[in-house]
């Protein structure tokens, strides 16, 4: 009965480990960085004739499940400390969404126009979101 | 007993060559006047499975059984037909003939010939 | 010597499949070469069990399930068994997910349906292929892999970061996600279908004392280039995909890292890459099972037969694919079930080699041509190394994800 107490214990402790309200939102902010990168590089590489249409629309779509996956995960995360935050990066997120499904379309369309003004948008987003602290990956 | 050892889990082939399975279980003769002897060698999967407990025997058996497959009684072959070949056994034996193979016949009649190509290689 | 080159050219395309390709792309793309030393260390682990299985088959006769089961019976054998058993399983699904990815790179069709003409393809391949023809054909086909190599060099490879990558330097956070990684790189490339996979070969080539020369070679030169092809992964990912600031989380991002090199030709040859490697791996491991199971109950196992002479043999590399098939059109994510399986191999990567302690040991198998004390001492490190990380593997995935 002890033994399975602690086994308990140990695995909540490790489930918890890391997964701080400031950790989570430093995770998924990581996360979404990655796939405005991700989406910007894509776009710029079709834009140069360097990506194929399908592999680029099959990427934004990527893109935009996995943005929404992170966005969710925000929204159900326990918000005791961060709660400010996390406020101001949703909508971010969402908006970044948007630019991204828009690029998507443009893509679909051959419209390279388009394309160019939905990446300037994400350079804009990205801004917004990295002053709220966000980091990328470091080396 | 080294010869238990030595025969236990060895691979059999047969007349031809062909593996025909290996020493699955041993059976001993208890003899009055001196140590048990090893009287047959036994090759298939209810003696297999029997090995890792009565009740994967009896498991085996109701598939062996169920399926149509055999009574589920293994190959047994006596000693004096086994010829030691190194590290492998040899019989005077048609595996194609015997229980060993019981699934290997079941399996390409119901199975195997059902696909087609089964007989043809490229 | 025609044997030996073709020995190291199918080493090379062979050595790339899903779990090398996605754990070098993530390990370049979210700590550049700071892990080169896992990869490194995983090579030579790999070298020495290659050529032990080479050497096992070569001078015993026996291939390595042949050689557990008749040295320490049935009973033991039954659980490396199983655990080769579930983990070929998974990264058969894993593989055959892989192809089904790279279609879908070029397609844009969602990889779940794909991965049923996928199937199809590789259980046709086996029914009606001969050994000779699914090796050589897979073997040839694998060195478009090489142009991982060629991006890497074009990219200008930073030799003195990459070389100071051999040496194991955690990075200042992300310490779980390193971890995890290391692990992953590890269980991706010493894979222990390929063990019995050798063997099988060998004894199935007939190799015999004289041919352990070209088993040393074979084994050093095959893994050495085939890693090499992983590590062009990683420095490709960590000259490209890092700097733009891109993480690996789905393959369409890991895809990225050619077309800086080539063009509009990027994607198409990642793709091609992806798929010849995971294919040829797919074909191998579920001819591997068939292989295990075949030596573990003494079957036939002879591959150039027709499927009606060896119907259990046919019937087990069968079930393996269509039983695989099942959790990719699940809707399972591949990423996700490529990482869990480079974890199951760390678990049971120490119960397929300790057997080697006792095997390579034995002059009734290996006759003169024992372990030295770095081939044993190299076991011994495996093993416990798989023990400790398979302890730790578990908690590092709970926090690394």
């Amino acid at each position: 009965m002890r033994r399975r107490a602690v086994a308990l214990l140990l695995a909540i402790g490790l489930a918890g480990c890391g997964r701080s309200p400031a950790e989570q939102l430093s995770t998924a902010l990581e996360g979404v960085l990655s796939w405005i990168a991700t989406a910007r590089t894509v776009a710029d590489d079709w834009l140069a004739g360097r990506a194929p249409r399908r592999y680029t629309r099959a990427t934004l779509q990527a893109a935009l499940e996995s943005l929404e996956q992170e966005r969710a995960s925000l929204t159900s995360a326990p918000r005791p400390v961060a709660d400010d935050q996390i406020e101001k990066a949703l909508p971010l997120i969402e908006r970044i969404e948007i630019a991204v499904a828009r690029t998507w379309d443009a893509v679909g369309k051959v419209d390279p126009a388009a394309v160019r003004e939905q990446r300037q948008a994400l350079d804009g987003l990205e801004s917004q979101l990295r002053a709220l602290g966000a980091r990328g990956t470091t080396p | 007993m080294d010869l238990v050892r030595d025969l236990l889990d060895k691979q059999v082939r047969d007349r031809r060559g062909k593996r025909m399975g290996k020493v699955d279980g041993i059976v001993l003769e208890l003899r009055k006047d001196g140590p048990p002897r090893v009287a047959f060698v036994e090759i298939g999967p209810v003696t297999l499975a029997r090995r890792l407990g009565p009740a994967f025997g009896r498991l085996m058996q109701a598939i062996d059984v169920g399926f149509g497959v055999s009574d589920g009684a293994p190959l047994r072959i006596p000693l004096s037909k086994v010829r030691d070949a190194g590290i492998e056994a040899a019989v005077d034996l048609e595996a194609e003939e015997t229980r060993a193979w019981d699934w290997e016949r079941w399996l390409r009649r119901h199975v195997i010939n059902r696909i087609p190509g089964a007989g043809s290689r490229l | 010597m025609l044997k030996v080159v073709l020995g190291i050219v199918t080493s090379i395309g062979g050595f790339v499949e899903v779990g090398s390709i996605s754990t070098s792309a993530q390990a370049g793309a979210s700590f550049r070469f700071r892990l080169v030393w896992a990869l490194a260390l995983a090579t030579l682990c790999l070298m020495f069990l290659i050529e032990m299985s080479g050497r096992l088959a070569a001078v015993s006769k026996h291939t390595l399930a042949d050689a557990v089961r008749e040295r320490f019976g049935f009973n033991f054998h039954v659980v490396p068994l199983a655990g080769e058993a579930v983990l070929d399983g998974l990264v058969l699904t894993a593989e055959m997910g892989g192809v089904a990815i790279a279609l879908h790179l070029l397609t844009g069709i969602p990889a779940r349906w794909l991965v049923v003409p996928v199937a199809l393809a590789v259980w046709l391949l086996l029914w009606f292929g001969t050994f000779g023809m699914i090796e050589n054909g897979m073997g040839l086909l694998g060195l478009v892999t090489l142009c991982f190599v060629v991006a890497a060099m074009k990219l200008g490879l930073p030799w003195r970061e990459a070389a100071g990558g051999l040496v194991p330097s955690v990075p200042p956070d992300h310490h779980a996600s390193y971890g995890f990684m290391a692990v992953s790189i590890l269980g991706a490339t010493i894979s222990p279908y390929m063990l019995n996979f050798y063997s099988s070969g060998a004894v199935e080539e007939k190799w015999k004392e004289s041919d352990l020369m070209t088993n040393r070679i074979t084994a050093g030169i095959g893994m050495g280039f085939g890693s090499l092809v992983s590590f062009g992964v990683l420095a490709a990912a960590a000259l490209t995909l890092q700097p733009a600031g891109i993480q690996v989380d789905r393959y369409e991002q890991a895809a990225l890292m050619l077309p800086p090199v080539f063009g509009r030709w990027g994607v198409p040859l990642f793709a091609a890459a992806l798929a010849v490697g995971c294919f040829g791996a797919a074909l191998e491991i579920a001819l591997n099972l068939a292989f295990a199971m075949a030596q573990a109950f003494g079957w036939n196992w002879d591959k150039n037969q027709r499927p009606a002479e060896d119907a259990r043999f046919s019937l087990v590399y069968t079930l393996a694919v269509l039983v695989a098939v099942v959790p990719i059109l699940a809707g399972v994510d591949p990423l996700r079930l490529t990482l869990l399986s480079m974890a199951v191999t760390v678990i049971v990567l120490p119960i397929v080699v300790l057997p080697f302690l006792v095997l390579m040991n034995d002059e009734h198998y290996v006759g003169t041509h024992r372990n030295g004390w770095l081939g044993n001492a190299v076991v011994a490190f495996i093993v416990v190394m798989g023990f400790v990380l398979a302890l730790v593997a578990v908690p590092l995935e709970i926090m690394g994800s």
